[in-house]
């Protein structure tokens, strides 16, 4: 079988921990500089380093995004910064600025060298000569149509890797400097503001309207990605939720080996997709895929982002002798919710809160409704830490 | 009139004005290659009787696109260099025995000393940024291998999108349909030009950048003026004066005002 690879994001520790449990091959961070999320938690040295280990001891690969447009200002420390991630025994770096091809080159690193998205890169020669530079892969510009993207492979035989699933840009990634202008957040060194998602209007009209585009979803594709030669795919969103991410990696991680097994259906595809849109409350598309995108691509109007309350438990520990979870609360829930469970090694099944739940100091309560506070119950399936409880919307009998 | 002037010829009928001003390089954006200007044949641009002619290449381009490209540069004629934004555009003419001079002018990139001097060892001349400032721009020409190019009036290229904005917003609202609009944020009321073509949509700023006092720099190939949505009086006016400023639509954009990334350093 063709080597494929799920990559997860991940904004912190923990975040990476889950992605990892929950069946990415591979995970992107991003170091306390020199990356585009520069107002996240973020990862230090000491951080990456726990990262390597936890990740290689699952047999998984950790990835360094370096990938802002360095002004002057910024290459002090980015010599010392390269080498370091090497002695760590990071996989790769994910980089845009030819500053760091050339530097990765003449410190004869270890780590790979991935071409991050930044570089907008559509066509075959462009590969040709970031494989030139020492390049082992790159992830194209998300523009990229199905058709463009096995031209590439076919034409070149590098890894090639695809976003699959987030939020996506209005503009061709790197291409846009608009934060620059109307925030004097500088977009290309970790600054974005999203302006492209602020209301505008213009001097012709009252209509008032965004540009934002719709979430990417490939989710009925990824047989076709394979298909074509797309080497790993790539789920956006280091600074979304645990519950997001192992969501979506769940999801994705199922889809991949279910397409691998080949013995994934329309019912699955269709139940899958329902479940991520709900958890990303958002509409999403397969944006350039199949074509250029259009009006309905785009939200204009009226988008409410409120995040729905479908996570209400993270599984801490199970007590086998007694058959009682203890879990922390997310969100509200009661005795007689119909709620599932779903974990890295828990198949996704269905379970109706008992009517008895205890807090932490074994009192009953009638309702687990503090943030974060503990509560157990008695449930016969065996749990295990890190499994998650959410709110049971969908059912694949639903869509069979 | 300083010699190295590089103008956009938004439409043929000026050149002579240009000519006159003192102008001898012209730029021409190639039909199909070339997004967010006035485009023109190659045929159209062969015919053009100037010395200095270059020809602009600034869309990503797909390989379908590379492929054109290769065959298209066989007709070019009289043209003295290409200037590009897609790196794919190098990589096969590095391979080809071309005397065309290359010039990368890649929008936002390029913006420090090493990654100039990178492209200076392949390439003849690098654009630099113009969201950097005055004194970031000043340590790059002083530091670069060979004369680069400096963007010095027009409106500065904000955003490439691939996708059809202003259709797609005319379709939706159900309006009728225009290529060009301008835009304000209405939290900030920051200002940008919006330009349609089928390969895309071209976001400028609102403002047209006047860089007049770069001038004084050295190891500087080429000034460039962008002439895209800008009356052609006000081109011959700043071409006859060159420190001239309207302060009602121009500024001078990030040349005095650094631009931050880290949310803790606006709160200092």
């Amino acid at each position: 079988m063709k080597n494929l690879e799920l990559l997860a994001p991940a904004g912190d520790l923990e975040r990476l921990k889950i992605a990892c449990l929950y069946g990415a091959d591979a995970i992107y961070i991003g170091g306390q500089n020199y990356n585009l999320r520069a107002n996240a938690l973020n990862f230090s040295l000491d951080d990456i380093k726990t990262a390597v280990s936890f990740a290689h001891a699952l047999n998984k690969k950790i990835y360094v995004t370096v990938n802002i447009v360095f002004h002057d200002s910024d290459l002090a420390g980015l010599k010392e910064y390269l080498l370091k991630l090497d002695e760590i025994g990071v996989d790769a770096i994910i980089v845009s600025d030819v500053v760091v091809m050339e530097l990765w080159k003449n410190l004869n690193l270890k780590l790979e060298l991935h071409i991050s998205t930044q570089a907008s890169t559509l066509n075959y020669e462009a590969v040709n000569f970031y494989k030139s530079l020492g390049a082992t892969r790159v992830v194209l510009a998300r523009e990229a149509s199905k058709e463009e993207i096995k031209r590439i492979k076919d034409e070149t035989g590098i890894e090639i890797e695809c976003f699959i699933h987030g939020a996506m840009c209005t503009s061709i990634s790197g291409r846009c400097v608009l934060s620059n202008y109307a925030t004097n957040r500088d977009s290309n060194r970790g600054g974005c503001a999203q302006v492209c998602r602020f209301i505008f209007n213009t001097p012709d009209t009252d209509e008032i309207f965004s540009m934002t585009p719709k979430d990417l979803n490939m989710v009925s594709h990824i047989k076709e990605m394979i298909d074509i030669g797309v080497n790993s795919f790539k789920v956006e969103g280091r600074m979304r939720s645990i519950y997001y991410i192992a969501t979506v990696i769940y999801v994705y991680r199922k889809i991949i080996d279910k397409v691998v097994n080949n013995t994934l259906n329309d019912a699955y595809t269709k139940y899958y997709l329902s479940i991520l849109n709900r958890c990303a409350n958002r509409d999403s598309t397969s944006q350039f895929f199949n074509g250029l995108p259009g009006k309905n691509e785009q939200y204009f109007l009226g988008r409410d982002e409120v995040s729905n309350k479908d996570f209400l438990g993270l599984v801490l520990s199970y007590d086998e002798e007694n058959n009682m979870v203890i879990l922390e609360q997310r969100n509200y829930f009661k005795p007689g919710d119909v709620v599932e469970f779903f974990g890295p090694k828990t198949e996704c099944f269905t379970f109706t809160i008992p009517s008895v739940i205890y807090d932490e100091d074994d009192n009953i309560i009638e309702v687990a409704n503090h943030p974060q506070m503990i509560v157990k119950f008695k449930i016969c399936e065996k749990l295990v830490k890190f499994d998650m409880m959410r709110l049971k919307v969908f059912d694949i009998s639903q869509f069979l | 009139m300083i010699s190295n002037i590089l103008i956009f010829v938004d439409d043929l009928k000026y050149l002579s004005d240009y000519r006159k001003a003192g102008v001898s390089a012209f730029l021409f954006a190639l039909e199909d290659f070339s997004v967010g200007y006035k485009t023109y044949s190659i045929e159209e641009i062969n015919n053009v009787d100037v010395s200095n002619k270059y020809v602009i290449i600034n869309r990503i381009l797909t390989s379908d696109d590379i492929d054109k490209l290769k065959k298209i540069i066989k007709k070019f004629k009289n043209i003295k260099g290409l200037v590009f934004e897609d790196v794919g555009v190098y990589e096969f003419l590095r391979k080809l025995d071309t005397n065309l001079e290359l010039i990368l002018f890649q929008n936002h990139f390029c913006t420090n000393s090493n990654s100039v001097n990178f492209w200076l060892d392949k390439v003849d001349s690098v654009f630099i940024s113009n969201e950097l400032t005055y004194d970031e721009i000043s340590l790059i020409t002083k530091q670069a291998k060979k004369s680069v190019c400096l963007h010095l009036f027009g409106y500065n290229q904000v955003m490439y999108s691939r996708r059809l904005l202003l259709s797609n917003w005319s379709e939706y609202f159900a309006l009728p349909s225009k290529k060009q609009n301008t835009i304000t944020d209405q939290a900030t009321k920051v200002q940008f030009k919006v330009y349609e073509d089928k390969y895309g949509t071209i976001m400028y700023s609102g403002n047209i950048f006047n860089g007049h006092e770069l001038l004084n720099l050295k190891n500087v190939k080429y000034f460039y003026i962008n002439t895209m949505l800008i009356p052609h009086q006000r081109i011959l006016q700043f071409l006859k004066d060159l420190n001239s400023i309207d302060t009602q639509n121009e500024d001078d954009g990030f040349l005095h005002k650094s631009t931050i990334y880290k949310l803790k350093e606006r709160a200092k």
